[in-house]
């Protein structure tokens, strides 16, 4: 740094320097919880009420994300089973990839149907991983039985009990699309939103995400949008605390260390040219 | 068993479906039309794509330099939806490589999906063949197949970056999360970089960190553009009377909303 | 190599398989009973079938390609390390293959697949999740460098993802609502605007590189003309 002037430092701060303030800020918060407040935020609220309003009965479809994204969808996927396990709703859970299968092993580890009283066959039911994406949506929507004839545990479809009284796209109410990939949530809004406007989308996607799918949830396609990151707030409004409230802090932590670092480099900046001449 | 008795030739338009099957007639005929009439005469004039006359400055560093030149076009394939942004990518690498082979500087393409190998390893060898130096092709070292699974090719290119050091890195393809990563870690070995992709949601990453960004549908008219032959130029000229009309399509939409009028949405849905 | 087997085979190829799927699209036969085995639609699943299978046939490919490579790396590396790498590799793609042959879930072989699912979950998850979340790092210097008030573009662009990381951190969206307000604004009406002028044109360039391909115009994908 020799020859260097303190303002040249701070224009053009080393990345490891960046990168370990903002690895300590959000480690210190997962050790030594900040207890900031976890205001729930508008999409969130959207979320839960669509789900809250689900008539009795209603069949809903799953489609939970693949093994890369479990960890970003962790929090807002157990929270959103845990309020879905408790009304008397079915539910027909999908994979779109082949990873997938292991993503739902897991999340029925952390719920735990029995718990809600909920049997497999009778109140929901895995259909497996249909490869094809889109493709599979489409062969989902018009005859589910023929795209389905076995669950992922190769049980036939006729042996589950639930199962008897679906035909196609028009026996469900609900989609729920966890994903961290563009063209799985906008798949199932030309596959199925499309032919079947009456269904209620609930669509979690990662946060950059959510400005590309926002013209859908304007143009009414979207009941409830929000990305993976506020699973701490759907945790709060429903009681059950778990790893996304933590995570709200490292949050907090990383992106108020983050906002420093863009005010500093500005003012270095301004400085600079404030000593060379004036700002342009 | 396939046909289930069903005849083939009693077909229906599935409905909904009506006014998609007439526009997408008009832009075929349009197009077969205006390409026809059009490369016997006049060819229109073309704004230039910044980031792909960029591509003989990056070439041009890396042979001062000493270094080679890295290519890929993400870990899409050609059998998915994003395929047309593979082909594009595609399109991009064999100029790259042709130009590589003029100025004798290596090339290294990171495949994310088998599919794309052939068919790169292909477009190289032919570029040496076009300038003459076939017997300097060494396919099996540039093209790289390193593995379908994202953040391991992320991993990859980045080892890659770090241990080879090219001098220029140009990735036109499909890209997800992985964009930044790859963005980021050439930035920091010096790298001259040319990104593209019609994924708007790694727009804005490129946008920050790279040299030069080819957006959206500029991707689709990369062949064109870099083969200049007057064919498929014509080709984008008629792309882009389709996007006029397209443009005059939503204004008149907007009228007939504004006026209270749904005959628009109602004749959309038709 | 021919032109007619270098250039007109594949380009007819690409003609009637593009034509079928579009056909499937837009047609189904008059009178069915059971639309998802109705015949075109059979045509284009058929199709779709084919293109995944020789999608995952060549993969086969890709692992001569890494395997060539890194033999190549071991023979030649001089450092120790490099060559230790390489044969990670070969040792780490044994083990996914013999495990992922006899032991996918519910497969032939049942023991091996409560490895094949130890495999995902406890070495391939962490990995990729390590990688995903090292994002953040790039991100921080990536916006550190990028959010400077340069010019008016520049000061715009920084004061709009100032105010996008202050909408996205809990503690701001508690105290702060205005911040919340505005963003919403700001994604509702010129974001939207500016993604769906991409997201439009985007498609049509698309749907035109469809059509080009198909009639034969676009055919960067084989190479120089003869």
């Amino acid at each position: 740094m020799a020859g260097k002037s303190i303002i040249d430092v701070l224009e053009n701060i080393p990345r490891e320097v960046i990168y370990t303030i903002v690895l300590i800020a959000m480690i210190l918060p997962l050790l030594r919880p900040l207890g900031l407040p976890v205001p729930v935020s508008e999409p969130i609220k959207k979320w839960y009420d669509a789900i809250e309003s689900l008539p009795p009965g209603s069949l809903v479809l799953i489609s939970h994300c693949n093994l890369g994204a479990y960890p970003a969808f962790d929090s807002m996927q157990v929270a959103t089973l845990h309020h879905l396990f408790s009304r008397p709703v079915k539910l027909v859970f999908f994979s779109i990839d082949a990873t997938g299968l292991v993503v739902y092993d897991t999340l029925l580890s952390k719920v735990d149907p029995k718990a809600y009283g909920k049997v497999y066959g009778v109140d929901y039911f895995h259909i497996g991983y249909i490869p094809g994406g889109e493709t599979a949506m489409k062969a989902l929507a018009e005859d589910f039985k023929a795209a389905v004839p076995s669950d992922y545990k190769g049980t036939p479809i006729d042996q589950i009990p639930m199962a008897k009284d679906i035909k196609d796209i028009r026996d469900f109410t609900m989609i729920i699309c966890f994903t961290s990939a563009g063209e799985t949530s906008i798949g199932w809004i030309r596959q199925w939103i499309v032919v079947r406007p009456e269904i209620k989308y609930l669509c979690c996607v990662l946060d950059m995400m959510l400005p590309t799918m926002r013209p859908y949830y304007e143009a009414g396609q979207v009941a409830a949008l929000t990305g993976s990151a506020p699973g701490g707030e759907y945790e709060f409004l429903i009681g059950k605390p778990g790893s996304g409230i933590k995570k709200a802090d490292a949050f907090t932590g990383a992106q108020l260390i983050l906002l420093v670092f863009i005010i500093i480099g500005n003012i270095a900046s301004i400085a600079k040219r404030m000593g060379k001449g004036g700002v342009r | 068993m396939p046909f289930n008795g069903l005849p083939l030739d009693v077909l229906q338009i599935v409905a909904g479906r009506y006014l998609d099957l007439v526009v997408l007639l008009v832009i075929w005929v349009v197009t077969i039309l205006g390409v026809n009439m059009l490369k016997r005469g006049w060819t229109p004039k073309w704004r230039k794509i910044a980031g792909l006359e960029a591509l003989e400055e990056v070439v041009g560093r890396a042979a001062e330099m000493g270094k080679p030149v890295h290519f890929t076009p993400g870990y899409g394939g050609l059998t998915g939806t994003t395929s047309p942004q593979v082909v594009a990518g595609l399109a991009v690498f064999a100029e790259l490589a042709k130009l590589c082979a003029r100025y004798d500087v290596p090339i290294i393409c990171s495949v994310g999906d088998p599919t794309v190998l052939g068919v790169a390893a292909e477009l190289y060898k032919q570029a040496y063949m076009a300038e003459g130096k076939i017997d300097r092709a060494r396919p099996e070292e540039a093209i790289r197949y390193l593995t379908g699974s994202q953040f391991a090719f992320a991993s990859a290119v980045a080892g890659i970056a770090e241990r080879e050091k090219p001098a220029g890195n140009v990735m036109v393809g499909p890209f997800w999360a992985e964009s930044m990563m790859f963005a980021e870690v050439f930035y920091r070995i010096g790298s001259i970089q040319i990104a593209g992709t019609a994924r708007i949601y790694q727009i804005p990453f490129f946008a920050i960190v790279c040299d030069y960004v080819i957006i959206g549908d500029e991707m689709f008219a990369t062949g064109a553009y870099l083969t200049k032959e007057p064919y498929s130029i014509s080709s984008i000229f008629v792309q882009d009377l389709v996007k006029i009309f397209a443009l005059a399509l939503t204004i008149v939409g907007l009228i007939a909303i504004h006026l209270g009028s749904n005959v628009f949405i109602e004749f959309l849905k038709w | 190599m021919s032109v007619l087997y270098r250039r007109h085979i594949p380009l007819a190829i690409t003609f009637i398989c593009g034509l079928i799927i579009l056909l499937q699209f837009f047609f189904v036969p008059a009178n069915i009973t059971e639309p998802w085995q109705s015949s075109l639609q059979y045509y284009g699943v058929t199709l779709t079938n084919w293109a995944n299978l020789l999608a995952n046939f060549i993969i086969g490919f890709g692992v001569v390609n890494i395997s060539l490579i890194h033999a190549r790396r071991i023979m030649r590396a001089k450092s120790w390390v490099d060559k230790f790498y390489s044969i990670w590799l070969f040792i780490v793609m044994a083990a996914f293959i013999v495990v992922g042959l006899f032991g996918y879930p519910r497969m032939w072989w049942t023991p091996l697949a409560a490895n094949w699912d130890w495999l995902q979950l406890y070495v391939l998850t962490p990995l990729d999740a390590t990688v995903y979340a090292s994002l953040v790092f790039y991100m921080a210097s990536g916006c550190y460098r990028a959010f400077r008030a340069r010019t008016l573009e520049g000061a715009a662009l920084l004061v709009v993802g100032f105010l996008s990381i202050m909408y996205k951190t809990p503690l701001f969206q508690a105290y702060a609502p205005w911040v919340i307000k505005t963003i919403d604004w700001i994604a509702k009406y010129p974001a939207v605007g500016a993604y769906r002028g991409i997201q439009v044109s985007a498609a049509l360039g698309a749907i035109l590189l469809g059509i080009r391909t198909l009639i034969g115009v676009e055919t960067g994908y084989l190479g120089r003309r003869d």
